[in-house]
């Protein structure tokens, strides 16, 4: 028998050696923190299709600037236009010549939520909804396809009539200049947001909605999946925004800003490719909004001395200590951004449906308040025309970027914290404090189970040495033992309460849309699933008891298994029928289809309910599992179904090979079989059959017209598990290289090793052929390259042997290279009657015929 | 080279011309208001289905009908799009309104007969012989494409009204019994290449060497906005050959038996030419034909094989154009005839009578210049200008003709997170012009069928499925809904298709503008799907851009058979009437043709599907890796291991070698890993399907692939 005193030691001993540990992992984590900005990285374009910098502004040659420019004169001799449609459209009618024929769509839509416009102070006196707009164009691709497209979002606030000028005028320019624009190959749409009623962000929330909903189908411009998102705003400098005299004072800058709701960021390649075009083609200087709110003043102290201290410990450099000090208030600031989930920008709205995207500020002169002295008419011309031509540049470089990429943004982070505009902190680095952190709660709650086990360990014997201390001394069984069965059964039962979960939302969402037939079905199939799992996690936990000891007579074990069966059932049908009887008091009347909302929300109480259900049931059940490790002489029901071994062996080691003496074979067994069944519930993976859906639905039935609705996926609804998908899909992540690399070259493969095909042609025209010529060095006519039979070999091989990762054998099954199967094959030439080298005929029969005898 | 070549093609095409098969050559030709022209090239031929020689008909594709028992083929290459604005415009027009928009990329329409049992193989073997025809990934649609088998109404040729118009009946049997036989393909990624078009020229008897198809210029082509190419193959039941009663050689074949089955054949070309500059147009003010300005090249030499190759202009409404009009018929001396369409008036000339002409003896030539003769007896460019005023600004046609209907129909997705969402279809028809048309058809109510695919990747929720008609739901008693059908088949292009009746609308007074009078019928189908997780090798190529729905099509046909008008109704200058009409000319005649018009102009079909950010493969690997190591270690751990090995006691007296133990627990740990992958892996499920299906044959068929039917 184990020595109390020695286990109590051991938990003692765990205890103070998880304490010292838990502040050791915690001082690491702080100066794992403070050290991340030695570890940032520069920022670079992971995406090389974005081609950034590949081409050069069109905006002055296409007239866009001087359009522009005229609008703007037009706008600002107007008279200051605080209705905002009207500044959209007399910036639209004063350049009809270079952009004809606009059609903007206006969006009404009434905001309720008070005080987040600019305006939020004077409006939110009332509760009274606020009318706001906004305007936007489409710019059709001519030859693509549309199902893709981008935003340019200007913020227009008429009570700045200087920058709303400004902006109006520069977008309705880059418009035309985008429809007079060759290279598009995505939608693009412009969208002008009304920021003097609601604020930006609400603005496109609303428009978003629109976008995404199906309002006016017809009517509402569209253009396709939206994948990239730009916020500009066009701003007086930051020096001088409060009166008009300042407006000389500040220089022009620009400040990028990419947080979003909840902590969400764009994909780094977005944020970097707008700081690298404005880089590339802009003289302003481009800066970080890394936080809504001003950092106070202690974090700058405080960074000054930790720069000094590293400096002082050698760390850094000591010309990068002012830099690391900046650095570190950077990452602060950006990551306590992160922390609070607050947006900098109406761009969140965007990234909130998945669009990239950021907002981009321009702090101009012109597009401060005028000022109010005479004389400034030369200097007001420069300061306009530097702001329109800096600003459509802008706009046209990122958007030409946007264009170049015709998918999602996926090939840089989305996880990452800029240390400066240039630098950031990827998450394989910032996951080093959050760890060490980890790392300490795991100490402590492993030093807080190593001492409660050991602690109900030694109150069970001492419960053992009173109540069954007539026959002596019991074995017991080991602590780890006790450890991992609890553990495992645990993990069966957050499994269990996972599993209740999802089939209680997933009968909720199919209750919702369907009538009482379809609500029957789904009801049954979460009553299945959860019971299934119950009877699963229960099952598993029997057999972990039985093998660890506490089943050995074995009716005792069978009979204590059939009983948490049939607990297992019970608790199943109150899980299924509870809330469905819940539903059904709730609607009374239970028609069919008229549920609506109402049914929607009663899901949402039903998933509630059942989730408290499922917590009981665990709470009870471990309660229940703990009262039965001590429970030794209680019997239920008439007898002691946790029984100790029988004192066969008198020391621990004995009592282990008592143990697993008996059930070795069938615990290694349960034990494979537990191992799958966790994986396979983690997964999510159901194991119902597709089924017709029953005649009695709606959908299925119409005057006798039988419909062919078979949905196996209603019962099938189990949402799969993102761990899981994520396992999965690493695992696949270099065959999905491969496949990608290989996909190009997989058809041309496809067409030479197919068995049907009698003859397989390879066909050039003329123009290639001579082109082919004309790279060879020296020079070949077309006749020549015919001739040489080693040529046209290369020339196979520089079509197929693009990728090598795919086609060094051929077929990929094969044994042969490439260059071997080529120098065996019989190359010939055919030409059509107009003599023109165009088919390049490939026999292959013969060959396979060889081959495969 | 060319030299020789020529003259022996001429030979060899005056030789196919005695043999049994008809050609013919037509260019329909409309000016849209943004200045572009819409160009539609048609070329037909026909041949005896089982003739030994197929004369101008090329000989591939009818040993391809005949050997797989293909009863009707549509193939479609296509680039670029059409506006709702475009759409309108040359559905209004004269001479355009046999153009239809078709989806970008590849499209493919197959039906078989019933001697065809395996109808993949066919397919298959189809598949790869057109692709090598027009050098086209076609072989690559059975793994990529959306593939489907729907019901009905989905073939340019079919009249989807004798198909559903009874509605129920008839309508059930061909849809159980056609269901099997035609095959439905999209392929989004199939880009149109010069290749393309150069192996699609090669099918015509003339090649690029002369006739309309000397015209097509590749360069231009791959600089129109919208350009696209396609074949058309059907077999017409009964009744004989239109077109070719016309020819000698059609009364051979009549000759052989009045039951002879024909295959037609159609060579469709559409492309969107862009707006000439302010040059071009300067030249085309100095006397430039229509045709070299447009083409850029003179007017070609005549086809040989072509029993006419007819240039198609939409004529003027206004007195200046009549006038203008028929100045220029006179001066075409007999090559110009004007007819009457629904659509309004429409100019047909001769563009081989007309090269005939001017390749006349020389001594014409010394009483009119040549730049006079040639303006004369070719159509000038201002021609095309102005005939603008017939239909192509937006109003409603005089006749209310069914394909003049401006049908709009609208794909929009609504996303519901990354992994739901609900794809709404809208169909907009003019009320007053839908009631007026279907009262010209002699029918109370004209049937509108909707048909909408969705790729496998996308799961379709059947309870989901609302059908609105002008605001109102439709549940299937309803009796405007003839018939719906949806088949959402795990691991299969789902199929929606809906036959509506519209309701009957007092007809508008026939001054009335329906279309601005703003009263439309408005149809919305909408249905919830949810974006599958799909295993890697089911992405596309391009996985981060999302999986393309293909557009919603829809039909709006009279709800019975309406039959064409035999001859067309001339109203030339010698007031004589001809021989039978071309084809393209009969169906810019006739009054009942349906109006099919695909999804364009909307929300998109782009559907992104939920994927692992594999771009941080070094985070994902390890996150992955160490919850991998810590749930499968732990638990391996705790079920592999005795206690008394976990109390660090481990058992050395006895029993097997420790070897022997490890290995047994190794194999007991991988052999629940590969049940498991099995199960969970689909691609490890079909490859162990395929092996067993190699070793024993005990299915009678290979696995299944995403993409089959």
């Amino acid at each position: 028998m184990p020595n109390p005193s020695k286990l109590q030691r051991i938990g003692a001993a765990a205890l103070w050696a998880a304490q010292p540990a838990v502040w050791l992992l915690l001082a690491l984590g702080v100066t794992a923190f403070l050290l991340l900005p030695l570890a940032a990285k520069k920022c670079y374009l992971d995406e090389k299709a974005l081609l950034v910098g590949g081409t050069v502004p069109t905006v002055r040659q296409s007239g866009a600037v001087d359009a522009c420019l005229a609008a703007l004169q037009r706008l600002q001799a107007g008279g200051s236009a605080t209705d905002f449609p009207q500044l959209v459209r007399t910036a639209a009618a004063a350049m009809a010549s270079f952009a004809s024929a606009l059609e903007f769509y206006q969006h009404n839509f009434s905001a309720s939520s008070l005080g987040d416009g600019p305006g939020g102070a004077d409006s939110s006196s009332g509760s009274a909804p606020r009318q706001c707009r906004s305007m936007h164009a489409v710019v059709r691709t001519p030859r693509g396809d549309g199902n893709e497209g981008y935003v340019l979002m200007l913020p227009l606030d008429a009570s700045r009539p200087a920058a709303a000028a400004l902006a109006a005028a520069a977008g309705v320019a880059a418009l035309g200049h985008l429809r007079s624009s060759r290279w598009l190959a995505k939608d693009a749409v412009l969208l002008f947001a009304d920021t003097q009623a609601c604020g930006a962000e609400e603005s496109a929330q609303a428009w978003l909605a629109a976008y995404n909903g199906a309002h006016d189908l017809f009517g509402f411009p569209r253009a396709g999946l939206l994948q990239q998102a730009l916020v500009l705003e066009l701003a007086g400098p930051a020096g001088g925004s409060g009166g008009g005299g300042g407006a000389d004072s500040g220089a022009s800058s620009a400040e990028l800003s990419v947080h979003g709701g909840g902590s969400l960021l764009p994909n780094l390649d977005l944020y970097y490719l707008v700081k690298r075009n404005l880089e590339l083609h802009t003289t302003l200087p481009v800066g970080l909004r890394a936080s809504a709110a001003t950092p106070p003043a202690a974090t700058w102290h405080a960074g000054a001395a930790l720069a000094a201290a590293a400096g002082w410990l050698g760390l850094a450099p000591p010309p990068g200590t002012q830099r690391y000090a900046s650095d570190l208030q950077t990452l602060a600031a950006f990551a306590g951004q992160l922390a609070r989930g607050e947006p900098t920008g109406a761009h969140a709205a965007f990234l909130a449906h998945q669009v990239d995207a950021a907002t981009l500020t321009l702090r101009f002169a012109a597009a401060a308040e005028p000022p109010a002295g005479r004389g400034g008419g030369a200097k007001a011309a420069q300061r306009a025309q530097l702001a329109a031509h800096t600003t459509l540049t802008a706009m046209e470089m990122v958007l030409r970027t946007f264009n170049n990429l015709q998918e999602r943004l996926h090939h840089s982070t989305a996880l990452y914290a800029l240390v400066s505009p240039t630098r950031f902190v990827s998450i394989a680095a910032y996951l080093a404090p959050p760890a060490c952190l980890l790392l300490a709660a795991l100490a402590q709650v492993r030093g807080v189970w190593v001492a409660g086990v050991s602690g109900v360990y030694r109150w069970r014997a001492a419960q053992c040495r009173c109540h069954c201390g007539r026959a002596g001394p019991r074995r017991l069984p080991a602590p780890d033992t006790l450890a991992g069965l609890t553990q495992a059964v645990c993990l069966a039962r957050l499994l269990q309460l996972i599993v209740a979960s999802r089939a209680a939302a997933a009968a909720g969402a199919a209750a919702a849309g369907g009538g009482g037939a379809v609500r029957s079905a789904a009801w049954h199939a979460a009553w299945r699933r959860v019971a299934a799992c119950h009877a699963v996690s229960v099952a598993v936990g029997a057999v972990g008891a039985h093998a660890a000891g506490g089943g050995l007579q074995p009716d005792g074990g069978l009979a204590w298994l059939g009983q948490q069966l049939l607990w297992a059932a019970a608790v199943g049908l109150v899980a299924a029928q509870g809330p469905r009887a819940m539903l059904a008091a709730l609607y009374p009347n239970g028609s069919e289809g008229g549920g609506g909302d109402g049914v929607v929300a009663a899901g949402g109480q039903v998933q509630l309910c059942v989730a408290a259900v499922g917590l009981a049931a665990v709470v009870l059940r471990g309660a229940h599992l703990l009262m039965g490790q001590w429970r030794c002489t209680h019997p239920i029901g008439g007898r002691a179904w946790y029984h100790l071994p029988r004192p066969r062996a008198r020391t621990l080691r004995e009592a282990h090979h008592s143990v697993i003496a008996i059930p070795t074979i069938m615990r290694r067994a349960a034990g494979a079989l537990l191992c799958a069944c966790l994986l396979a519930l983690a997964a999510g993976r159901c194991s119902a059959n597709p089924r017709t859906r029953p005649a009695s639905s709606p959908a299925a039935v119409g005057h006798g017209r039988q419909l062919t609705a078979t949905d196996p996926y209603a019962p099938k609804t189990c949402p799969t598990n993102m761990v899981y998908e994520n396992i999965y899909d690493a695992a696949y992540c270099m065959k999905l290289t491969t496949t990608v690399l290989a996909i190009n070259a997989a058809g041309m493969i496809d067409l030479f090793t197919n068995a049907k095909l009698q003859v397989t042609f390879f066909a050039m025209d003329n123009e290639a052929w001579t082109t082919l010529g004309k790279t060879m060095d020296p020079p070949l006519t077309v006749q020549q390259i015919l001739q040489n039979q080693g040529l046209t070999v290369q020339i196979m091989q520089a079509h197929m042997v693009d990728f090598p990762f795919t086609t060094s054998y051929w077929p990929a099954t094969g044994t042969k290279t490439v260059n071997a199967v080529l120098a065996g094959r019989k190359l010939t030439l055919k030409t059509d009657e107009d003599g023109n080298f165009d088919v390049y005929g490939f026999m292959n029969v013969a060959e396979r015929a060889q081959d495969q005898p | 080279m060319l030299s020789w070549a020529g003259p022996v093609i001429v030979l060899l095409l005056r030789w196919g011309v005695g043999s049994a098969a008809a050609y013919t050559e037509e260019l329909a030709l409309q000016q849209l208001s943004d200045g572009s022209v819409l160009a539609h090239f048609e070329f037909s031929a026909a041949a005896p289905l089982h003739a030994e020689h197929a004369g101008s008909f090329p000989a591939a594709l009818l040993a391809l009908a005949r050997r797989h028992g293909v009863r009707q083929l549509e193939l479609s290459l296509t680039q670029g799009r059409w506006t709702w604005e475009q759409q309108r415009q040359v559905a209004a027009g004269a001479g355009g309104s046999a153009a239809a928009s078709r989806p970008a990329g590849l499209e493919l329409k197959v039906s078989f007969d019933g001697s065809t049992r395996d109808t993949q193989a066919a397919y298959s073997a189809l598949t790869q012989a057109l692709g090598g025809m027009l050098c086209a990934g076609i072989a690559t649609a059975p793994r990529l494409a959306v593939m489907a088998a729907p019901a009905v109404g989905w073939f340019a040729q079919q009249q989807p009204a004798a198909v559903g118009g009874g509605a129920a009946s008839s309508g059930k049997q061909r849809r159980q019994g056609q269901r099997a036989q035609q095959i439905y393909a999209w392929l989004p990624q199939e880009g149109l290449c010069s290749e393309n078009l150069a192996a699609w020229r090669r099918l015509l008897p003339c090649r690029h060497h002369a006739g309309l198809g000397a015209l097509l210029q590749p360069v231009q082509l791959a600089a129109a906005p919208y350009h696209s190419l396609g074949l058309q193959l059907w077999v017409p039941q009964g009744a004989p050959l239109a077109n070719a009663s016309a020819s000698a050689s059609s009364a051979s074949a009549r000759s052989q038996g009045g039951q002879q089955e024909w295959l037609e054949l159609r060579q469709v070309l559409t492309a969107v030419l862009p707006a000439a500059d302010q040059q071009e147009q300067q030249q085309e003010q100095q006397g430039r034909g229509l045709l070299e300005a447009l083409f850029g090249s003179s007017p070609p030499a005549a086809c040989p094989a072509a029993d006419s190759s007819t240039l198609y202009l939409p004529g003027g409404r206004s007195a200046a154009a009549a006038h203008y009009m028929a100045k220029a018929v006179a001066a075409s001396r007999g090559a110009c005839r004007q007819h009457d369409t629904p659509a309004g008036p429409l100019l047909a000339c001769d563009i081989a009578q007309q090269v005939q002409q001017a390749q006349q003896p020389e001594q014409q030539q010394a009483q009119i210049s040549g730049q006079q003769q040639q303006q004369h007896l070719h159509p000038p460019a201002s021609l095309l200008q102005a005939g603008q005023g017939g239909g192509a600004e937006g109003g409603p046609p005089q006749a209310g003709a069914l394909h003049l209907l401006p049908l709009q129909v609208v794909q929009h997705t609504i996303q519901r997170g990354p992994l739901s969402g609900t794809l709404v279809v809208g169909i907009r028809v003019p009320a007053a012009a839908a009631a007026r048309a279907a009262a010209e058809a002699a029918g109370p109510q004209l049937l509108l069928h909707v048909m909408q695919l969705l790729p496998w990747q996308l799961r379709v929720d059947a309870t989901s499925l609302q059908v609105l008609l002008d605001g109102q739901p439709l549940h299937p008693r309803s009796p405007q809904l003839v018939w719906q059908s949806l088949d959402v088949r795990p691991d299969r292009t789902a199929t929606l298709e809906l036959l509506l009746r519209l309701p009957s609308t007092a007809a508008a007074p026939a001054g009335s503008d329906a279309l601005q009078a703003g009263r439309w019928h408005e149809v919305r189908v909408q249905v919830g799907y949810r974006a599958a997780f799909v295993s890697v090798f089911d992405h596309a190529p391009d996985a981060s851009r999302g999986v393309d729905i293909p557009p919603a099509l829809a039909t709006l046909a009279p709800d019975h058979a309406c039959t064409s008008p035999s001859s067309p109704s001339s109203s030339s200058g010698d007031g004589s009437s001809g021989p039978a009409a071309p084809p393209l000319l009969r169906r810019l005649q006739a009054g009942c043709a349906p109006r099919q018009q695909y999804s364009g102009s909307g929300g998109g079909g782009l559907a992104p599907l939920p994927l692992p950010d594999l771009s941080m493969p070094f985070n994902v690997i390890c996150f992955t890796s160490t919850l991998l190591a810590i749930l499968l270690g732990g638990v391996a751990n705790v079920v592999l291991r005795s206690p008394a090995e976990l109390a660090g006691q481990a058992a050395s007296e006895g029993g097997a070698p420790a070897w022997r133990r490890k290995l047994r627990r190794v194999a007991a740990l991988l052999l629940p890993m590969c049940v498991l992958a099995v199960y969970l892996d689909r691609d490890l499920q079909r490859q162990l399907e395929g092996w067993a299906h190699q070793l024993v044959h005990v299915r009678a068929r290979a696995p299944e692939q995403h993409g089959e039917l």
